[in-house]
């Protein structure tokens, strides 16, 4: 049982290693990404897979249901990734294993080697002269520093070498892809995006309840609970350097009485706090009106968006009213009066009864409800709607970017090579016997090595 | 007078010329035909700096928006590339053959677009712009000469008579093979930059590093083609004539990626080319 585990084992360390594996995982992944594009996906243009399933109805029953309309999120890429990851670290591990075995043996050689580059060498060079070939010998070695090698001499043995980072390049990539492939799918994990309006000059709580949209991941937990406020000036052509920013609202977060942060923000300058970032998204106008009792005045935001089939060009910002048992009692809209710039309209409608339309209100205007309560008017102005994202995986990921870039940049840049010179006889003529390695297996390496040898030779 | 056009139609005769002495040059073994070609497409260079110059004081920014500017500023990194190639081999000057009438078509093509001025927007005001479309620019400029190495390659692999002995002038198949390589490899590389600055910019810019949008998703299609050029060739062996079968396919890819996808989706990224 226990040979057979380890042989199995053994399979698939070799199966996972085989570098036909990865060519083909990679081609899967090209031919899937490019499928990917042709699709229309949920996440990125689904208000067009109603149509693009009524244009082609048999290809939407067959991509539909092989999940493609989710391309990155459906369980056939996930294995792929989980493939590709797999086989990457077993690349990663081989390339490590031998890097490091070469790093320890750098300037040192076995007489197996030796034994190896003398049976079967790239080239024999004669070393000719009346020292018996002392000074061609050091003169082939020290002809290889044009190559851009560092050379090491004995009396027997010259190895010439580039700088060792070579030979960290391409496992430290494949090790940053490995992370990669696992850090960005745990980021999704942990991650909380949500689109949040605030009206200028007012503030809501980061919970999850004061968003309009909100995705989080299975393991994020409650969101910060700060407060997000928005400043009542909010420019709408912000101009900064020369170009128009758009709608930039000045954002602060508040924890307690202290601010934690603040910033105008707009595209390009968002506004960070830990883990948190908050970016501007849309603007549109706002209204707060608030429900006044004998006792309380509760008030509640109202975001108004743009709607071009409406006579005004917007359309309505809607609430409900709930009472205590969480029933609702009425539906509250606020729209701008049709009739009168910077005034609004306020709707009431009961269940079971007829809409309440009021009259063109104004700031301070009150609509008056059953029960003695009324709706009063406290502001007409305009919202942001931020979008707020809480991620801790991005500093991971942009640091195993880099990792990777640098990595690459070597591994391409200053790929490891290495030359050994040994010492041979042949017919009993000195000889040396030559052995050329290029981590990218370079082939024009070897004929260059052998042109300065060649070169020297002449001399 | 607009200098602009004229530096710009300046280039694009130089190269045109260029690129028809290449080919008479090769084609009739006349090496100072060859050697005339290389210095005009060098000399091409000038004129299309001055008229990219030109072009960038008046509207503010680099050649990156709108289908001229972007072509023509492609063109002038494949030019550069084949000066570079020139530079450090000059036995390598015959690829010019394949780059230059690529260099000619593109920007000549471009000349007959529309010229509109694309202002910048609150979103492509960043700094990261400007290092994503640095490296976007070397790394298919890049991919653009390793083309040309490849076709080179393969052609010299076909010829026969009195053709074969001109191509006998250029360095052996191995040195053209491994050039190839290398410039897969560099341009791998800055894809990759180009790539992760441009998920820094998105971050910044809309809140999120990647959304898979089709020009994010084919800009990754098309560095996981180069990677599999690389694996291929250092893990299966795939060199010489497969490694430049390769190289001459997956160039389509990108161009696919750069100008295709913006023409065919709608996308946010669409403005840098067609200026929504």
């Amino acid at each position: 049982m226990a040979v057979s585990r380890a042989s199995a084992r053994r399979t698939l360390g070799q199966t996972l290693r085989s570098p036909r594996l990865a060519v083909w995982l990679l081609a899967i992944l090209i031919v899937y990404m490019a499928v990917s594009t042709i699709v229309p996906q949920r996440s990125y243009r689904g208000e067009e897979l109603s149509q693009w399933a009524e244009r082609y109805p048999a290809l939407a029953a067959v991509t539909g249901s092989l999940g493609l309309h989710d391309a990155y999120v459906n369980i056939f890429f996930l294995a792929l990734v989980v493939l590709l990851a797999a086989s990457t670290a077993a690349c990663a591990w081989q390339r490590t294993t031998r890097a490091t075995g070469m790093l320890r043996r750098l300037g040192t050689i076995d007489s197996g080697r030796v034994g190896s580059i003398r049976s079967a060498p790239v080239a024999r060079i004669p070393l000719t002269g009346e020292d018996g070939g002392d000074t061609a010998y050091r003169e082939a070695a020290s002809a290889l520093r044009s190559l851009g090698l560092s050379v090491r001499t004995g009396p027997l043995v010259t190895e010439a070498s580039s700088g060792a980072l070579g030979l960290l390049g391409s496992p430290v990539f494949h090790w940053a892809l490995v992370g990669l492939m696992l850090a960005i799918p745990a980021g999704q994990l942990v991650r909380a995006e949500g689109q949040i309006g605030i009206v200028t000059g007012y503030e809501k709580a980061d919970v999850a309840e004061e968003y309009g949209v909100l995705e989080r991941g299975l393991f994020h937990g409650e969101l910060s609970g700060l407060v997000i406020g928005v400043e009542p000036e909010m420019p709408l052509e912000y101009i900064d350097g020369g170009v128009d920013r758009g709608a930039a609202p000045e954002v602060y977060l508040r924890d307690g009485e202290s601010v934690v942060a603040r910033g105008r923000v707009y595209p390009n300058k968002p506004l960070r706090y830990g883990a948190m970032t908050i970016h501007m998204s849309e603007h549109g106008l706002g209204a707060v009106v608030s429900l006044v009792t004998s006792e309380t005045a509760e008030e509640s935001q109202y975001l108004i968006d743009r709607d071009a089939s409406s006579p005004t060009g917007w359309g309505k910002g809607v609430q409900g009213l709930y009472d205590e048992a969480g029933r609702e009692l009425a539906e509250i809209s606020v729209e701008p009066d049709p009739e009168s710039t910077g005034r609004a309209v306020v709707e009431i409608d009961r269940p079971g009864e007829q809409t309440l339309r009021s009259s063109s209100l104004g700031v301070g205007d009150t609509v008056e409800l059953m029960d003695g309560a009324s709706l009063r008017v406290e502001y007409l102005g305009s919202y942001a709607r931020l979008s707020v994202v809480e991620d801790p995986s991005v500093p991971v990921v942009y640091l195993l970017l880099t990792i990777a870039c640098i990595a690459a940049a070597v591994s391409v840049l200053v790929p490891y090579r290495t030359v050994w010179l040994v010492r041979d006889e042949v017919d009993g003529e000195p000889v040396v016997a030559v052995s050329i390695r290029h981590s990218r297996g370079e082939r024009s390496f070897r004929e260059r090595v052998l042109e300065v040898l060649a070169g020297q030779e002449e001399q | 007078m607009n200098w602009e056009i004229i530096s710009m139609w300046a280039a694009v005769t130089m190269y045109a010329a260029s690129a028809v002495l290449f080919v008479v040059g090769l084609a009739f073994s006349r090496p100072r035909l060859v050697m005339l070609a290389t210095w005009l497409a060098l000399a091409g260079l000038m004129p299309h700096a001055v008229g990219i110059g030109i072009r960038w004081v008046r509207v503010g920014h680099g050649p990156y928006l709108g289908f001229y500017e972007v072509v023509s500023s492609y063109a002038f990194m494949a030019v550069a590339g084949f000066a570079l190639l020139v530079w450090r081999r000059k036995n390598l000057a015959a690829a010019g053959v394949v780059l230059m009438p690529v260099a000619f078509i593109t920007l000549g093509a471009a000349m007959f677009t529309p010229k509109a001025e694309l202002e910048i927007t609150g979103t492509l005001a960043s700094w990261w712009l400007n290092l994503h479309v640095v490296f976007a620019k070397l790394s298919y400029g890049a991919f653009i000469v390793a083309f040309a190495l490849a076709a080179v390659y393969l052609f010299r692999d076909r010829a026969s008579g009195m053709l074969s002995e001109v191509l006998a002038k250029l360095p052996s198949q191995v040195t053209l093979d491994d050039l190839q390589s290398r410039f897969v490899g560099v341009g791998f590389v800055f894809l990759g930059i180009m790539i992760v600055t441009g998920a820094i910019w998105a971050d910044q810019a809309w809140g999120r590093y990647w959304g898979w949008d089709p020009i994010e998703t084919w800009s990754l299609v098309s560095w996981v083609v180069y990677a599999l050029y690389l694996h291929a060739r250092l893990t299966l062996g795939w060199r010489g004539r497969r490694s430049a079968w390769f190289a001459l396919f997956a160039l389509p890819v990108v161009l696919f990626a750069l100008i295709g996808v913006p023409l065919v989706y709608s996308s946010i990224h669409g403005a840098y080319l067609i200026g929504y």
